[in-house]
């Protein structure tokens, strides 16, 4: 984020001279002048007013200068943020919830993490469960709840926390009588999927080849947020997660007839130093999402 | 204000690869990379995992990516309202190109060209190709994309992208027809037979189309009579006719794709159509025309090949 141009820029005007912006940023009166007149060229119009005395800004000037103080802001704070995650308390514990579980139970589980731990000892994040792999691979976290299908993983030790089922979501406005799946009504239906390279994509492509499967797809989402929203404001059905579905709005649920699955479970680094919170907080998992299971 | 990490990265998380972004960007591989390990090395922390199958960011990597959104957001806001103060005093570039092909190139074109040249706004015309000489002529765009067989206009600048033989395309069944599902993208052809070929439905490419006026004159050479029993403006259409067997044409041998089935043939001689930028002669081109046509070119300003008739 290469901003100096633009701190120049705040420099003159809050010096109101070229000369005195020059020495403060060490460099030659020519060279800072002819960044402006660069500057200026590009738009087309000048940023300053040269009077003998004062350099002022032009109408759009200030628009200019207010919006290079906003960007020089947004970097510092940036930098900041990316300054305090390299050197966070490395005791705090950092666990990231998959979409499903997430939107699901999210607040209800951080209140419980923080309670237990303290609240300044959570880092608590929403990530996809690929994305949740990787950064577990590189030690970005300690922990994550993720979609899990069978398959082992040589470095990661899996607690299986629940099985999750894949239904049908479809609009009030569009649903059909009965609690099976009509492959005529389907067909008429406008139908979103998540994108094509997302791993909750990866868990229910068997059912887009499904010969069941008679829906045209017309919207390509990239979240199940986004999947939620298509589905709640009546533009179209989808596959989702079971546990999402007890929480949609305005909307029919069908059981799919392979009754496809996966499970969700708790992923830990195989070799990791916080053995013992993390047993603990593999039991508060276990007992919230149990407990909402038997609800 | 010139943004150049918050564009990066944005590119990078929407591409999902470094060739990707640089492909958006109409920049190099290199400079991305470049620009990603001294970023990394000064914040002392890397921004993306380089997996297998895709890039993804780091938690510092997304930390940067929702700054850089917000820095790109006021840049355009800023932009946008110095320029509504300013007027529209505003330069303009005018392009032309298919519908197709054009308009699909000019889409990414337009995002990188905004970026850099904020001030200068850009313009596209679809067209076909001898309308869109005719515009160039005339000076309604300041450029046309296209493609051509030779650089026969007087009064023209020519500036070669890329080659492409046309090719005699034969739907599996016909005469002289053979299993090209092994043929590689380089490979030779066999000549085309035309004594074999007499009187088999033929679809031919629209009167306005850059070889049209070519093909006639190789059948009039070699004495054969095609028989039309179509036209078409859409070179995707042609080819779609023949992979359903409706008849043989030619066409662009990049249409080919071997899970086809359809044969390709050489003509002789061969046929090149060269896809152009083409503008008038003796125009000098500005900064930001040299920039449009670098990007579409994708070469350095010294390898580029200029024909003037």
């Amino acid at each position: 984020m290469d901003v100096r141009q633009l701190e120049y820029l705040l420099t003159i005007s809050r010096e109101g001279s070229l000369s005195a912006a020059a020495e403060i940023i060490h460099i030659s009166q020519s060279a800072l002048s002819q960044s402006l007149q660069k500057i200026e060229k590009q738009l087309g119009t000048p940023l300053f007013h040269r009077t003998d005395k004062k350099m002022i800004p032009t109408e759009a000037g200030r628009l200019y200068l207010e919006g290079a103080k906003a960007l020089v802001e947004i970097k510092q704070n940036t930098y900041e943020k990316i300054d305090d995650l390299v050197h966070r308390k490395k005791n705090a514990l950092s666990i990231a919830l998959c979409p499903q579980v997430y939107q699901h139970s999210g607040q209800e589980i951080l209140a419980r993490l923080q309670d237990v731990f303290g609240p300044g000892n959570i880092q608590f994040s929403e990530l996809s469960s690929d994305v949740a792999r990787e950064y577990l691979a590189n030690d970005f976290l300690d922990a994550a709840v993720l979609c899990h299908r069978g398959k082992p993983e040589s470095l990661l030790t899996i607690h299986t926390l629940y099985e999750e089922e894949t239904v049908l979501a479809v609009p009030d406005d569009m649903a059909w009588e009965g609690t099976a799946v009509d492959p005529n009504a389907l067909r008429k239906v406008p139908f979103a999927s998540i994108r094509k390279d997302s791993y909750m994509y990866f868990l229910m492509d068997s059912l887009f080849s499904d010969p069941a499967f008679t829906a045209h797809i017309d919207y390509q989402v990239e979240s199940l947020q986004n999947i939620r929203t298509l589905v709640e404001d009546g533009y179209a059905a989808a596959f989702v997660p079971g546990k999402i579905a007890q929480i949609l709005r305005d909307c029919r649920i069908y059981q799919w007839h392979t009754r496809p699955s996966y499970e969700v479970a708790l992923a830990i680094p195989k070799y990791t130093g916080k053995k013992n919170e993390l047993l603990q907080v593999q039991k508060i998992l276990t007992e919230l999402l149990k407990k909402q299971s038997a609800e | 204000m010139d943004l150049v990490g918050p564009q990066y990265i944005t590119a990078l998380s929407q591409a999902g690869s470094i060739t990707g972004a640089a492909k958006q960007l109409g920049v190099s591989q290199p400079a991305i990379s470049n620009w990603l390990n001294n970023i990394e090395k000064q914040l002392g922390t890397p921004l993306v995992i380089r997996s297998r199958r895709q890039l993804i960011l780091t938690p510092a990597g997304s930390l940067y990516l929702e700054g850089a959104k917000k820095m790109l957001e006021i840049r355009s806001e800023t932009y946008r309202a110095i320029s509504a103060i300013s007027g529209s005093r505003k330069k303009v570039i005018r392009l032309t190109g298919t519908p197709n092909g054009g308009a699909n190139l000019f889409a990414s074109l337009f995002q990188a060209f905004q970026a850099k040249y904020p001030s200068v706004s850009l313009q596209f015309i679809e067209a076909y190709n001898r309308q869109s000489i005719e515009m160039v002529e005339d000076g309604r765009v300041d450029f046309a994309m296209a493609s051509s067989l030779n650089y026969d206009r007087p009064g023209l600048q020519y500036l070669l992208n890329g080659k492409s033989e046309l090719v005699l395309m034969v739907p599996y069944g016909f005469p002289t027809a053979y299993d090209a599902e092994s043929l590689k993208k380089g490979d030779d052809l066999p000549i085309a037979d035309f004594s074999k070929l007499s009187g088999l439905p033929f679809i031919m490419p629209d009167d306005d189309m850059s070889y049209t006026r070519g093909l006639h004159a190789l059948f009039n050479q070699i004495g054969y009579e095609p028989n039309v029993i179509f036209q078409s403006g859409n070179v995707r259409i042609i080819y779609n006719m023949v992979k359903s067997g409706a008849g043989i044409a030619v066409l662009p041998r990049r249409l080919f794709s071997p899970i086809d089935q359809v044969s390709l043939f050489s003509l002789e001689p061969k046929l090149i159509n060269h896809s152009v930028m083409i503008f008038k002669a003796g125009k000098k081109l500005t900064e930001e025309e040299e920039f449009i046509v670098g990007f579409l070119n994708g070469k350095p300003k010294s390898e580029w090949e200029i024909h003037t008739t």
